[in-house]
């Protein structure tokens, strides 16, 4: 912990122009001094550099503790490669304000749990996201390691996990197909913890 | 062949899931088609191929899985080796070994058999898995081959999504009107002075805008205990911006006006006089602007249109109405916020979609928290499980008889023994206030056994309902209605003795009723012995024995009752947490849990003494500041050092809608003593209204004496059969809106519906992708 902090007075902070400020303020839901705070833990997290990286989520708790961090770094960074400059991860944090629309959220959500990018929510993705939400094993997992799981007691074992996903098709979906976003759509607009839930501040 | 296999044997570590891979050439192959995944962890990678490179090559895969283990531990930052639970370290401990394990076994395989039978199988069943892993993987792979492309795909779908929604941000979106200064600040640029002087209003307006106060100790409690303790918070400020608001309502219309002009029984001396012992306690100033007592002006005494007689009542109307708004507005805000959202129905039609889908809690932004969520989730879910398989068991075996007689009793002879005995210890704590205090030789007494009362009773709860043997879902519940009761039994014990003794007084200076005072016997609570009738004015009447009981000026006793009990409440309940939160600490070397609950209920009860205690009090609403601002600042201190992460997953819309509807029930209760009070005919003895007149009638009086159009206005709004029309009215409209969402609702399910099955007849899924898009966004536009 102490050595964090050294280790963050290290870099010099560099402030955002007027100009740039301005700009952020119009173009997301965050108000000018928001958007300064969000810059300067933005730079704390990279420690100086430009973007953040998967390599980061490790090193910086406030990430580390959210087991979806690596798909959501992977879905804002645009390109897939995970690394998020300042802009993406303003619009990341975006996403996830509180004013945002839910609506938009949903849209969210839906691209988050469709961890093998078919279009639609599949058992794989439903166990992935399960396993990463349950399992206290290493947090940094890219999306294509999903269906390959080790059985431990940290975790639900395989026959859970059918059953949940067994159990979700059932409540759903019973043709088995997966979810498509209206399916998705039409559950979590009946669950108002969701959009309780669906919101990152830091 | 050595080389690519020893990085695979590394990112297998790193990875669980990659662990229980079956052959050297699908690592291969997983290497080489995704170049991402050695790439992403650098560090350790070069960390274990230095350690690797100076072992000797006969042990390549041992030692590279071995030396590999404590890189990957430091990297990743023992994930949870902050949370203090010893279970789930030791859950995570064992992982990383097995890890190794099941790793190991994998690189042996071409060598030969292990010895241990349990392996085999544990082996048998893995294989089971891959087999089906591959099948998908093979089929993952055909169709999409780059992962990035992939997430490109999905960003594309989400972004088309998302502009359907919502129009592309315009400047003026969020805050009109400060954007509205900004674009006037940019027209009036040229000119510096007046643009320094916008600079600056705007600036401060925004800092206004922005001043949430508290911002960064909620953030905190956010990040270690989720959203709906965070949701509790947020709860207790809005409750302390309503308490600021009322004290300056009561300042503003009551207390400052007299301290412009006091009556002639005032005089600022009093404060001085009493010494500190009386002012904590609250005696020696009932003549002051401290209680409605000391607004007490003689016929003539105030001139002007200023009349402290009218608005005593208007004020009292004011905070209710104010506190109604105020709830009502929080209520309309968060549901809002969750616009076309519908709040109805999510645990019970969907329980597994609800736990999958909506229960992880993003705003978690601790270790220690987020490890107690896991488990807490895996609990639930295992649980859900269960249910369902002890439901299908429960539907051919039914004997629920054996255990109900308990229940009966518990529910039918002991929570009602219970309630009477709270009903009287209140009963008798209020109305023997005077024999209470001077047996403990304190003011403060009485108050002090009220809260001790408040505090012992629910600890009889959880017994009680584990002898009445609910589910477990049920009986948090049961609980949750039994602590709620308990405190509501209570305050209405205690609003009702105080509005009999106010009645009695009344009767008594009518002459109703005559009460002797005898050397055996003394006067209620509230009465003076006097040696005759001394007139109206109750500050002349001298303590004597053996004659008639005077009334004292009884709203006075009740302000200082209501009073003391609103400090009592707070600094006893804080105290009380303290300590138990210290030897809970230090016997059981775990951090408590946090019962919202409680912690919900208490504030919902101080509320409710501030609105009733407003009507005898002004300054109550202030000494509600006082008591929010001391709960806030000791829970923000024993959160961090005294409560540990919630075991418990709370709802967080429960948790909200817990608050506001438990506070709005309070502020309906609070009314009725509140409207009693403004219709309950006063004695004279004491306050602003006069003798005989009730404080309703004081205010149709003076409505009587303004113009002619105010007056008809008033009348009319006043009218019974109006205010029912507009009652219905409301209703009427609150209905139609309801029905209009949920039609809405039910419309868009319909089209889409009509539209996929169209869909699927007509159009291959692989093939038109681009028309079924453009379908779907016809569907959405009209």
């Amino acid at each position: 912990m102490e050595e964090r902090e050294r280790t963050t007075k290290k870099f010099q902070k560099k402030r955002l122009s007027k100009a740039e400020s301005t700009h952020y303020a119009r173009t997301t839901n965050f108000s000018k001094s928001e958007i300064l705070r969000l810059h300067s833990k933005f730079q704390s997290m990279t420690k100086g550099r430009d973007e953040l990286t998967f390599g980061d989520i490790g090193r910086i708790s406030e990430v580390k503790a959210n087991p979806f961090a690596h798909r959501i770094f992977e879905l804002f960074s645009e390109d897939g490669s995970g690394n998020l400059s300042f802009d993406k991860f303003l619009n990341m944090m975006d996403a996830f304000s509180d004013d945002t629309p839910s609506e938009v959220k949903l849209v969210w959500a839906f691209a988050m749990w469709d961890f093998d990018g078919d279009g639609i929510i599949g058992s794989g993705d439903i166990k992935h996201g399960v396993d990463l939400m349950t399992h206290s094993g290493p947090l940094v997992q890219p999306s294509i390691h999903m269906l390959q799981r080790v059985p431990s007691n940290a975790g639900l074992d395989a026959e859970e996990l059918d059953l949940i996903v067994k159990h979700v098709f059932q409540e759903v979906d019973p043709d088995c197909e997966g979810l498509s976003y209206f399916d998705f759509r039409r559950i979590l607009t009946r669950m108002p913890d969701f959009l309780h839930n669906f919101h990152i501040s830091i | 062949m050595a080389a690519p296999q020893e990085s695979t044997a590394l990112s297998a570590d790193d990875d669980p899931s990659l662990t229980n891979l079956p052959s050297p050439q699908q690592d291969h192959l997983y290497e080489v088609e995704h170049p991402s995944i050695s790439a992403l962890q650098p560090a350790n990678q070069s960390g274990a191929a230095a350690s690797t490179s100076s072992s000797p090559p006969g042990h390549e895969y041992d030692d590279a899985t071995f030396s590999s283990l404590p890189t990957s531990s430091e990297v990743f930052g023992s994930h949870d080796a902050a949370s203090s639970s010893s279970l789930e370290t030791r859950q995570d401990a064992a992982r990383p070994e097995h890890n190794v394990d099941a790793s190991c076994d994998v690189f042996v395989d071409g060598a030969g058999p292990s010895s241990e039978e349990n392996e085999i199988h544990e082996r048998r069943l893995l294989s089971e898995d891959i087999c089906k892993a591959e099948e998908e993987q093979a089929y993952k792979t055909n169709t999409l081959s780059d992962e990035r492309a992939k997430v490109q795909n999905t960003l594309k779908e989400a972004h088309e999504r998302i502009c359907q929604l919502v129009q592309p941000k315009q400047e003026d979106a969020k805050n009109s009107t400060v954007h509205f200064i900004e674009r006037l600040m940019q027209k009036i640029e040229d000119k510096s002075l007046i643009r320094k002087l916008v600079v600056s209003v705007v600036s401060f307006y925004k800092s206004v805008q922005e001043l949430t106060p508290w911002r960064n100790s909620l953030k905190e409690i956010e990040g270690k205990f989720g959203s709906a303790v965070l949701l509790t918070f947020i709860f207790l400020r809005f409750v302390f911006f309503l308490n600021v608001i009322l004290a300056i309502l009561w300042l503003v219309a009551i207390v400052i006006p007299f301290w412009k002009d006091p009556p002639s029984i005032f005089s600022w001396k009093q404060f001085f006089h009493i010494g500190f012992k009386n002012f904590f306690q609250g005696n020696g100033l009932e003549k002051s602007w401290v209680y409605y007592g000391g607004y007490f002006f003689h016929p003539g005494e105030q001139s002007g249109w200023y009349k402290t007689a009218y608005m005593y009542p208007c004020t009292i109307i004011a905070t209710f109405l104010v506190s109604w708004i105020a709830i009502l507005t929080r209520i309309a805000r968060r549901l809002r916020t969750s616009s076309k959202l519908l709040m109805y129905g999510s645990e019970s039609n969907y329980p597994f979609c609800t736990l999958v889908f909506g229960s992880w809690d993003f705003a978690i932004t601790s270790q220690e928290a987020a490890s107690r969520l896991r488990k807490g989730l895996r609990m639930r879910f295992r649980e859900k499980i269960a249910d369902i398989r002890n439901h299908e068991k429960r539907l051919s075996i039914t004997d629920p008889k054996t255990k109900s007689y308990k229940r009966y009793i518990a529910l039918g002879m002991l929570w009602p023994f219970q309630i009477a005995a709270n009903v009287t210890i209140v009963v008798f704590l209020v109305s023997q206030a005077d024999k209470v205090n001077q047996t403990f030789k304190t003011d403060y007494a009485q108050s002090l056994l009220l809260t001790t009362l408040s505090m012992v009773s629910p600890l009889s709860i959880p017994f009680l309902v584990k002898l009445e043997d609910w589910n477990p879902a049920t009986s948090e519940r049961v609980v949750l209605i039994k602590l709620f009761t308990l405190r509501l039994v209570n305050a209405c014990t205690l609003f009702y003795r105080l509005y009999m003794a106010l009645a009695q007084a009344g009767y008594v200076k009518a002459g109703i009723q005559v009460l002797n005072c005898m050397d055996s016997e003394e006067c209620p609570d509230g009465f003076t012995c006097c040696s005759a009738n001394v007139g109206s004015n109750w500050n002349v009447c001298t303590p004597h024995k053996a004659q008639l009981c005077m009334p004292g000026c009884i709203e006075n006793i009740m302000a200082k009752q209501l009073l003391r009990l609103m400090l009592t409440n707070t600094l006893v309940g804080v105290l009380w947490d303290f300590v138990y939160g210290i030897t809970y600490k230090s016997y059981y070397k775990i951090k408590r849990q946090l019962s919202l609950e409680t912690l919900v209920i208490d504030i919902v009860y101080l509320e409710s003494l501030v609105w009733v205690g407003s009507s005898f009090s002004p300054i109550a609403p202030l000494l509600g500041l006082f008591c929010n601002y001391v709960t806030f600042s000791y829970m923000k201190f024993s959160l961090r050092r005294y409560y540990g992460p919630m075991k418990k997953p709370y709802s967080a819309s429960r948790t909200s809608n817990l608050t506001h509807g438990l506070l709005l029930l309070a502020l309906i209760l609070c009314s009725l003593p509140a409207s009693a009070s403004l219709v309950q005919k006063t004695n004279g003895i004491c306050g602003p209204i006069a003798e005989g007149s009730s404080m309703y009638q004081t205010l149709s009086d003076y409505i009587e004496g303004t113009p002619t159009l105010f007056r008809v206005i008033l009348q009319w709004l006043g009218n019974p059969v109006i205010l029912i029309g507009l009652l219905l009215l409301l209703s009427f409209g609150l209905i139609v809106l309801r029905e209009k969402l949920v039609q809405n609702q039910f419309l868009f399910q319909a089209r889409y519906k009509m539209f996929t099955t169209c869909c699927l007849l007509t159009l291959n899924h692989t093939g038109e992708h681009e028309k079924i898009r453009l379908l779907s966004k016809k569907v959405i536009d009209s």
